[in-house]
């Protein structure tokens, strides 16, 4: 416990963003702003298929015609789509086959990230593909997988090689016309994970994501399909970073998931963007789109996300419960301080008999910042004998911040149960006095209130995600209190 | 060890303590009587050093060291201990880790290493025999869903624990049933040493057939009126604090 | 009909006129407004309505039997379609004590539609103002009695209340012979300080009455504002709440009920803010939903940054008793002050199978048993009300539901 706590201080110290380094790499670029020509650039580039193509381009064309939503709590300079670079790539051989071949400068960065294609990991079971800028640049553990018949790699390569999965599910659950940022996503994605889980399969490690924006000026755009078939299992972990700038950088994915019948899939985000600097300048837009479909009965979706960086986010990752008895979580933990924004939640879709979800939302507010929950449980006709419990609370730390909850009810079946409680307090005087009564001073109280806090939903994180997690956490809310 | 000299505390303006003064050596119990509203919590609260109390005048010596110029995790670290008439609700915080976490403090401040999981361990589970916690207890939140009593019992499962020099029970037998009394009381018992002193604040005499006080302080309107020993407490039980209003 | 017919409106006067062509170029609310989200307003205007606005009404003669209510009442204000019928009415005038109708025109830049078209188009309305100190136990009673079809009534009422006061109001919505019509009211009511206000809202204009009812507080220092919205029939209800809590130590409680069965569709929003610290407020609506009908709850309460140590707590609880009904609910809360202690919760769900069971196990029969629960779940509104209103909504319910007690 104790050393756990002086990395956490020692940490809270040194709190400036520890991965907003920039890695000096040799890129190649597509030109500023967006275009048809565009589109089919980053397609070539890529060697796409005809449909891929295609498919793109109705995307783009639909985007043209649609207009950025406004209705979220979150207030920014418009975003001028055409100064923005839709294409960066390390310039690397495209196929790398271990991990001698990739760039020694692309190593070093994920090194300083804390992120290992090395060794340790192995030892620890993780499989991982990389994506850095647009560009898949290493999945790890292919053959352990390919065993079991499981398919891990990057979207690009999933287009190459498993053409016919790809255009069976994309745009599935999250249509090109779905929202503006989805829309332009499905025009211009660069890369991104896929994954396959056959029938019956249970995912034997962890397979995760690590997701890096490293050039000036450019967005990011991962767009990632995971399909667990039925009876299958996998769960998979994504993290987020992004250098140091002072311009606004754009970060619009795409994330679809899809179970079948008895399948489970775990859906774990860690979430550091750059935030921007103290007085706000800076940091990444994360306008991500993120929807599961339990398309089978009896499966199961599960996201837990902890939030802590970007200068905004507008995220809401969602369950479409349409197999009967499917089942659909949501355990977020979301902190917002200096000037970010966050207006976060999730959509439980019950359309299937005895569905169920549950969303455990935790909010904390710190400095300047702003922090709403959003969330929509809707309950069809159909759906007989649904439940549904949520729980929203938001802790506030100093009085320039503000926390706000959002939640739509719209139930249509009798039988239907849905619960939603919320709660907004602050660290009271009296709890902080009761720890120090204990010779725990002020800082470490915090620490473990705020940790107390958010507990249940870290309990959802596999392991060593939890410990980063937590002294992210810590880190974000340096020198909130007192 | 500790000498309250002519004390005067306000809130917001208003004098609650009126020159209290009291000394209490090693191996002592005192018991603090008197009705609602004399300031006896406020006296437990300005020891343990709480925020939003203004010290007029007098001072606090805990162990010829000057009490008031301690934040108030340094007063616990240096073995005082308050037992909350209201313990508060931590949602989250496992009874494990926070009283870890107050151990280990507490160590730093000697200049000790952090104490083995494993003592630690075998340390909580002889400490909750004590009191008579159950096994489920170490793994729950502090205060999270307990009733009345096995929130008291866990202030003196607390105090087991940080093991203090001076140990303040504010209240701790009020909405108590006469088992958990009995279970407090016999924790406190078994606590007490010629090394170590309490401050037994209570509005009852009730809890004194449990403790028996080496002495008994009847305070009223800010500070103490009478001093005597465990017979004034049935005294007062008998009579009732009529006579202090007059006074 | 459509909102067309604004447009053929000349008003004399100035201020009138001037809301007649804020409300045109506002234009009626739409679904895609976040505060009209599941209320289609529009289709008011697909009734043939008629808007009528020079003519008085001929001598009204409203048949008592048909409001009982009427009949004990100290002190009442009788409307009959829009007008003000003094020999219904009773209002013993005192020095402390004024109440009058008016119309209460003013100058008006709300860029809220119902505002601006109630403001062009009232008819009639309350003017009261109570002075410091005055206690009235009685209930003050505001009637609004439909009788004439088809019709667009706008009344707007002014209360004004002085300190240490204490009064009860309450404003009755009916319809005895069930026509068609629309109603939009406004109430103004400004509570100074350490006065204690209960204000009951009775609605049963049944299954043809259209009602859009804006209702805006203000509370002063150690203000106490009870409020109690009854809607038990009604085509389309919409009720706007929004108090401003403007004093420290003032406290709000607002209670609501919506039982409908039918087509029926009530939406209640509500909107508090807290603009001062020490303040507390008390939410709790809940709707019983049958047939076809729909509810909607959307509660709002926004906590100023200066307004610490504020307690806001609210709840909306809803029974679903057919899966033809829905219920929408989205309470909100927004925070910007840190010290603070605020809750909301919202539930939807039907009778619990295991308390029926209990119920039948004492030998009383299914449906009854179903009955008497919903009562009961109803009940912890119905207790906030008024003895007289609370027999009222009763028997409303008892016949509603079917039971005989």
């Amino acid at each position: 416990m104790s050393n756990t706590q002086d990395d956490i201080l020692e940490e809270v110290v040194n709190a400036d963003y520890k991965y907003g380094f920039v890695t000096d790499i040799e890129q190649e670029f597509a030109p500023k702003g967006l275009s048809e020509d565009i589109v089919r650039f980053i397609s070539a580039k890529k060697e796409e298929p005809e449909w891929m193509l295609e498919w793109r381009l109705k995307a783009f064309r639909e985007w043209q015609k649609m207009t950025e939503p406004h209705w979220a709590n979150v207030h920014f300079p418009k975003v001028d789509f055409q100064e923005i670079i839709y294409y960066a790539a390390p310039k690397v051989k495209p196929q790398l086959d271990s991990l001698d071949q990739v760039d020694p400068e692309i190593l070093k960065t994920f090194e300083k990230l804390g992120i290992s294609l090395d060794e340790q990991k192995r030892l620890s079971g993780v499989a991982m593909d990389v994506v850095f800028d647009s560009v898949s640049v290493k999945t790890t553990f292919q053959e352990t997988l390919k065993e079991k018949g499981i398919i891990f790699c990057s979207m690009s390569d999933a287009i190459k090689n498993h053409g016919e999965l790809v255009k069976k599910y994309i745009g599935t659950v999250v249509p090109q016309k779905d929202n503006f940022y989805a829309a332009l996503n499905s025009a211009v994605f660069s890369d991104g994970s896929f994954c396959y889980i056959p029938k019956g399969v249970r995912c034997p490690m962890e397979l995760s994501t690590y997701f890096r924006i490293n050039s000036a000026g450019s967005g990011q755009f991962e767009r990632t399909l995971l399909i667990a078939d039925e009876g299958a299992y996998v769960s998979y972990l994504e993290g987020c970073t992004a250098p140091q700038r002072d311009e606004n950088q754009l970060h619009a994915a795409v994330v679809e998931l899809i179970a079948f019948d008895n399948a489970e899939i775990k859906y774990s985000t860690v979430q550091n963007w750059y935030p921007g600097n103290k007085d706000g300048v800076g940091g990444v837009y994360n306008f991500v789109t993120k929807r599961g479909m339990c398309k089978g009965n009896s499966s199961k979706i599960s996201w837990t996300q902890v939030e802590t960086g970007s200068a905004i986010t507008w995220k809401y990752p969602s369950c479409i419960l349409a197999g009967d008895n499917s089942i659909g979580e949501f355990y977020s933990v979301a902190v917002t301080n200096g000037f970010q924004q966050a207006d976060t939640g999730t959509k439980m879709i019950h359309i299937g008999k005895n569905t169920k979800s549950r969303i455990v939302s935790k909010g904390i507010s710190a400095g300047k910042s702003q922090n709403s929950y959003r969330g929509l449980v809707k309950i069809h006709k159909k759906a007989e004998g649904s439940r549904n419990f949520s729980q929203c609370d938001s802790l506030l730390m100093g009085d320039q911040c503000g926390a706000h909850t959002f939640p739509y009810l719209e139930v249509s079946n009798k039988t239907a149960k849905v619960e939603h409680e919320a709660t907004t307090s602050k660290i009271g005087e009296d709890m902080l006095f009761y720890f120090q009564q204990r010779g725990i001073d002020e800082e470490t109280a915090v620490a473990m209130i705020v940790n107390g806090f958010c507990k249940e939903v870290m309990d959802h994180l596999p392991m060593e995600f939890a410990v980063e997690a937590k002294k992210l956490l810590e880190v974000s809310l340096e020198g909130s209190v007192g | 060890m500790l000498q309250i000299k002519n004390l005067h505390v306000s809130i917001d303006g208003r004098e609650i303590l009126k020159g209290f003064s009291l000394e209490i050596n090693k191996g002592e119990i005192h018991a603090i009587m008197g009705p609602n509203g004399t300031g006896k919590s406020t006296l437990g609260n300005v020891l343990a050093g709480k925020d939003g109390y203004e010290i007029t005048s007098g001072e606090i010596l805990f162990n010829g060291e000057n009490l008031l110029e301690l934040e108030a995790h340094e007063r616990a670290q240096k073995g005082l201990f308050l037992a909350f008439q209201y313990p508060v609700e931590i949602p989250g915080v496992s009874n494990a880790n926070f009283l870890k976490a107050a151990v280990n403090e507490q160590r730093k401040a000697m200049g000790l290493e952090p104490i083995a999981p494993g003592e630690f361990l075998k340390m909580m589970r002889e400490k909750m025999e004590l009191v008579e916690m159950k096994k489920d207890f170490i793994s729950r939140s502090v205060n999270q869903g307990f009733s009345g009593g096995e929130k008291k019992r866990n202030e003196i499962f607390q105090m087991a624990m940080l093991n203090p020099q001076l140990a303040i029970l504010d209240e701790t037998d009020s909405g108590l049933d006469i088992d958990a009394l009995r279970i407090v009381a016999n924790g406190v018992n078994k606590l007490h040493t010629p090394e170590n002193a309490f401050i037994v604040i209570t509005h009852y005499q009730r809890l004194l057939d449990y403790i028996v006080p080496d002495f008994v302080h009847v305070m009223f309107d800010g500070k103490i009126v009478k001093t005597g020993d465990k017979n004034l407490a049935l005294e007062l039980e008998a009579k009732g604090y009529e006579q202090f209003e007059l006074a | 009909m459509s909102l067309e017919i604004l447009k053929n409106i000349q008003l004399k006067d100035k201020n009138q006129q001037q809301s007649l062509e804020n409300a045109i170029s506002i234009g009626s609310p739409s679904m895609k407004h976040e505060e009209w989200k599941y209320t289609y307003y529009n289709k008011i205007f697909q009734n043939p309505f008629e808007v009528n606005i020079d003519t008085k009404n001929e001598n009204q003669k409203i048949d008592a039997e048909l409001v009982p209510l009427l009949q004990e009442e100290k002190y009442k204000l009788v409307f009959v379609d829009g007008q003000f019928i003094a020999e219904l009415s009773y209002f013993p005038q005192s020095q402390k004590f004024s109440f009058w109708n008016n119309n209460n025109v003013t100058e008006s830049d709300s860029k809220d539609f119902l505002l601006e078209l109630n403001n062009a188009l009232v008819s009639d309305g309350v003017f009261v103002e109570i002075q410091d100190g005055f206690i009235e136990e009685e209930n003050i009673g505001i009637y609004y009695i439909a009788t004439k079809p088809n019709q667009i009534f706008n009344l707007k009422n002014k209360v004004k209340i002085g300190k240490n006061v204490q009064v009860k109001f309450s404003e009755y919505f009916i319809n005895p012979n069930n026509i068609s019509t629309y109603y939009n009211t406004v109430s103004q009511i400004d509570i100074d300080k350490n006065s204690i206000v209960v204000w009951d809202k009775i609605q049963d204009g049944g299954e043809l009455y259209y009602l859009t009812d804006n209702t805006f507080v203000k509370q002063e220092k150690s203000s106490v504002f009870t409020i109690n919205t009854i809607t038990v029939s009604g085509n389309i209800v919409r009720n706007n709440l929004v108090i401003d809590v403007n004093g420290e130590y003032a406290e709000n409680h607002m209670n609501g009920l919506y039982l409908l069965h039918g087509q029926a569709h009530c939406d209640n929003r509500t909107l508090v803010r807290h603009n001062e610290p020490n303040t507390n407020s008390n939410e709790l609506y809940k709707g019983i939903l049958a047939d076809h009908a729909t509810g909607v709850f959307n509660g709002k309460i926004i906590v100023d940054q200066k307004a610490q140590k504020t307690n806001a707590f609210q709840s909306n609880r809803n029974l679903l008793l057919s899966n033809d009904a829905n219920i929408y609910t989205k309470p909100q809360l927004e925070i910007f002050a840190d010290d603070v202690k605020c809750s909301h919760g919202a539930t939807s769900s039907q009778i619990e199978d295991s308390e029926l069971f209990y119920l039948q196990a004492r030998g009383i029969g299914k449906e009854m048993s179903r009955s008497l629960l919903t009562l009961a779940f109803a009940g912890e509104v119905l207790d906030k009300l008024s003895d007289r209103n609370k027999q009222f909504v009763e028997d409303k319910i008892f016949t509603t539901l079917g039971i005989n007690i």
